[in-house]
């Protein structure tokens, strides 16, 4: 067969293709061959994208739904890399093409498919570089703050003592597009590999000076006014409740009496004896509570209302780690298809948001492997949103965002040639690219961080980061889901970064999204789009 | 190649120099023939117990020492370091997942390792490496058997090699699971750690740290330090824990 495939529509398969879990190590392979291609079939690619782009039309439905997905800390170099190395799997070809793999460069992430996109500014009221707080604040109220808080103003100052913790911060309060659709009557949902206490999941649903407080054993005193933020998700008082919650950080709701029902040497966080999983269950009679990936299987989406899923007692794994055994955790994908099948029976619609929390922690732990695998699980569970939606026939009526709250000082560089494995050693050939010093060089690094392992210092603590060169990077397998991609300069967690994030859309209203916008507009298209007032 | 291997060493290099290299104060000597052995031989390597070391750093003058104290249940490590006052606590559950607790004790900070932070870190140990404070399955591999010898019944069998290029010498107490003697000789100087007593826990003068005395430290997740930059106490406890180029994983 003589096919020769259109770069369009390799990447289109690609996007429709299932990922299966990656292997450990990515570096079978040094080079992945390119789909066939010439200059014609580069041209009528290049030609049918703006076709397509002429197609377009505005939706200006009044949206039934929104789905909002964070991709924490995916900055536009990680869905780059993402893209490539999930196109780098032996799963992501297209079927015509009968070679082991594609290069990858090819590939797009689901959510990469949707027509609209914007440039999102990320700063915050008093910080150039931010950090997840503020910035799903301004996503979620439409409301810039500051460092460290959830959902108040920037009047209110950051609560750090036993005073702080027992101010009055009603006239503070910021609502959120969760609150305003519980409000309006719709359902909500909140799902995060992160604890669901983390800053993205609870600036939803909370309002506190200090994203820490995430449990009162986290809070500067004792019966502290201002709740933790667990008890805020519990005592949530608009509409009937938050009707789907998943996540991690079950020991933010459990008594340090308690031991926890996955792993025996752990017990609960909470001071004041207050369990808030059978608080659930008492505040809704028709709630449930589920720790494992057979509770998840066992709940019926047609009878189950107020879901309280705690996968683990803080995040839940990466998903290179995940356990998939019926005592392990479902997939962001999993989640989003159940929380979608359960939120969907409300007629007047649902706002759900769904994070990929563990981006964010893989980069700073300066693990490329975890970081992006994450990136790809998020795209996996854009894409099952998608089949779903289309499925119920919903697909019209609801917009889908997807962005990130802020970026990571993460880097794609040198000059690696097409297919060159996204995961390995700069090559020009069979050749290794070497740097002024002579040595080869990864095509992922990090501006700042740990820097890589292999001679970490010699203590059972927070490492002492390593700067600049791995003297053993000839013979390092940097394709391992270990590796530590090398770091200018050293610091004991790698940053975020401030340059802007991608925001993608498709659905009623996702035409709004253009050009660079303040991240805070977020929340007003959103809020467009539902016709709240 | 078995990708385990290099693993090992490094694991075991990490807790040697850790142990070798934190805080120090003035030195003394040491000699593993003068182990009490009476009461060493009354206790197994099942018996839960408490041991103390003598930590040296011998690199020109002052000589250091400090004292380093190991608390060891079945599925459970505790640590001491006298010196730095931190600690790490090493927990096993069922299914035989591995946990740390850094233990920052004037700070009352307790930072939070789960398994999945260890892997993503790259510190996933091998539980032998921290049970016994060395890994056995070095013997005969990296570490090849010098010589044995017994006194009061008590055996001791001396292993020496270079770990990560620095050459190591251990005296291995095999009833007990645990070195007697741990030198690391570079060019230098030499870094030893050396094993004082060990008590049944019925008797030892310092126990597990109690859950409530925990229960009242501030719990940081380790995957979370990355946002927390600008609190004082992360900056404090990254700063103890050597977190920064100047930090204190140089020697005291």
């Amino acid at each position: 067969m003589t096919a020769k495939i259109k770069p369009v529509v390799l990447a289109v398969t690609s996007a429709l293709t299932v990922l299966a879990a990656l292997p450990a190590s990515a570096a079978s392979q040094d080079l992945f061959l390119s789909p066939t291609s010439n200059a014609s079939t580069w041209y009528a690619a290049g030609h049918k994208e703006v076709a397509d782009a002429k197609k377009l039309v505005r939706n200006n439905k009044k949206a039934k739904n929104v789905i909002f997905f964070i991709g924490d800390g995916m900055g536009v170099s990680t869905v780059t890399a993402a893209r490539i190395l999930e196109g780098q799997q032996p799963g992501i070809i297209n079927p015509a093409n009968t070679r082991a793999g594609s290069s990858g460069e090819e590939n797009a992430l689901s959510f990469e498919r949707f027509p609209y996109l914007a440039l999102s500014k990320t700063y915050s009221v008093n910080q150039q570089t931010s950090d997840s707080a503020p910035t799903m604040t301004a996503m979620v109220t439409g409301v810039k703050n500051n460092e460290g808080e959830l959902s108040v103003s920037q009047d209110l100052p950051k609560g750090k003592t036993a005073e702080d913790c027992n101010r009055a911060i009603s006239p503070f309060l910021l609502p959120t597009i969760l609150e305003l659709s519980e409000d309006a009557g719709k359902s909500t949902g909140v799902v995060s590999t992160a604890r669901i206490t983390h800053a993205t999941p609870a600036a939803n649903y909370a309002h506190t000076p200090n994203r820490d407080w995430e449990s009162d054993a986290d809070q500067p005193a004792a019966g502290c006014a201002i709740p933790d933020i667990a008890r805020q998700l519990v005592e949530f008082k608009h509409g009937d409740g938050i009707d789907f919650v998943m996540g991690g950080g079950r020991d933010r709701f459990l008594p340090n009496t308690v031991t926890d029902p996955e792993y025996n040497t752990q017990k609960g966080k909470r001071n004041d004896g207050r369990n808030l999983t059978t608080e659930w269950t008492t505040a809704y009679k028709d709630g449930a509570v589920v720790y494992d990936k057979k509770g998840f299987d066992a709940l019926i989406p047609a009878t189950t209302n107020h879901v309280l899923g705690l996968f683990e007692p803080s995040h839940m794994q990466y998903e290179a780690d995940r356990d998939r055994s019926a005592n392990g955790e479902p997939s962001l994908a999993e989640m989003t298809d159940k929380a979608i099948r359960t939120l969907k029976k409300n007629k007047k619609g649902f706002y759900l948001h769904v994070e990929a929390g563990r981006v964010d922690h893989a980069h700073h732990a300066g693990n490329a492997y975890r970081a992006l695998t994450d990136t790809i699980a998020l795209s996996d569970a854009v894409r099952k949103a998608v089949d779903t939606l289309k499925e119920l026939k919903q697909l019209d009526d609801t917009l889908i965002i997807v962005s990130a709250d802020h970026s990571h000082v993460f880097t794609i560089g040198g000059y690696p040639e097409r297919g060159n494995n996204i995961l390995g050693k700069v090559k020009a050939g069979s050749d290794l690219t070497l740097a002024a010093d002579g040595k080869p060089y990864t095509t992922l690094a990090y501006a700042n961080g740990p820097g890589f392992q292999k001679n970490a210092p010699p203590d059972i603590k927070i490492y002492k980061p390593n700067p600049g060169r791995d003297d053993e990077l000839a013979s390092a397998d940097t394709t391992d889901k270990d590796y530590h991609q090398e770091a200018l300069v050293p610091l004991s967690s790698e940053t975020h970064a401030g340059e802007d994030v991608a925001i993608y859309a498709t659905g009623p209203s996702a035409h709004l999204f253009h050009g660079t916008m303040e991240q805070n507009a977020i929340f007003h298209v959103m809020k467009n789009a539902f016709r709240y007032k | 190649m078995n990708r385990e291997f290099p693993f090992l060493l490094r694991d075991l290099a990490l807790v040697l120099v850790s142990l070798l290299t934190a805080g120090c104060a003035l030195k003394m000597p040491h000699d593993s023939t003068k182990l009490d052995t009476m009461a060493l031989g009354a206790l197994s390597a099942d018996d839960p117990m408490t041991c103390r070391y003598r930590k040296e750093r011998v690199h020109g003058d002052p000589n250091l020492h400090s004292s380093w104290e190991f608390i060891r249940e079945p599925q459970r490590t505790e640590s001491y370091d006298g010196a730095t006052r931190q600690g790490e606590i090493w927990e096993r559950d069922t299914q035989g997942r591995l946990t740390l607790t850094h233990v920052f004790t004037d700070e009352k900070v307790a930072l939070d390792y789960s398994t999945g932070d260890l892997k993503a870190a790259g510190r996933l140990p091998v539980w032998a490496s921290v049970w016994s404070i060395v890994d056995p399955g070095l013997f005969g591999k990296a570490l090849t058997l010098q010589g044995k010898t017994a006194k009061g019944g008590l055996v001791l069998e001396t292993y020496a090699g270079q770990l990560a290029g620095v050459d190591t010498k251990i005296d291995w107490l095999p009833a007990l699971k645990l070195p007697a003697r741990i030198q690391k000789t570079s060019p230098t100087g030499t870094d030893s750690l050396s094993l004082e007593q060990c008590w049944p826990m019925a008797k030892a003068p310092r126990l597990p740290t109690p859950e409530s005395q925990l229960n009242h430290y501030r719990h940081i997740d380790y995957s979370d330090l990355g946002d927390m930059e600008t609190d004082p106490i992360v900056q404090k406890i990254v700063a103890l824990s050597g977190g920064h180029a100047h930090g204190s994983a140089e020697p005291h």
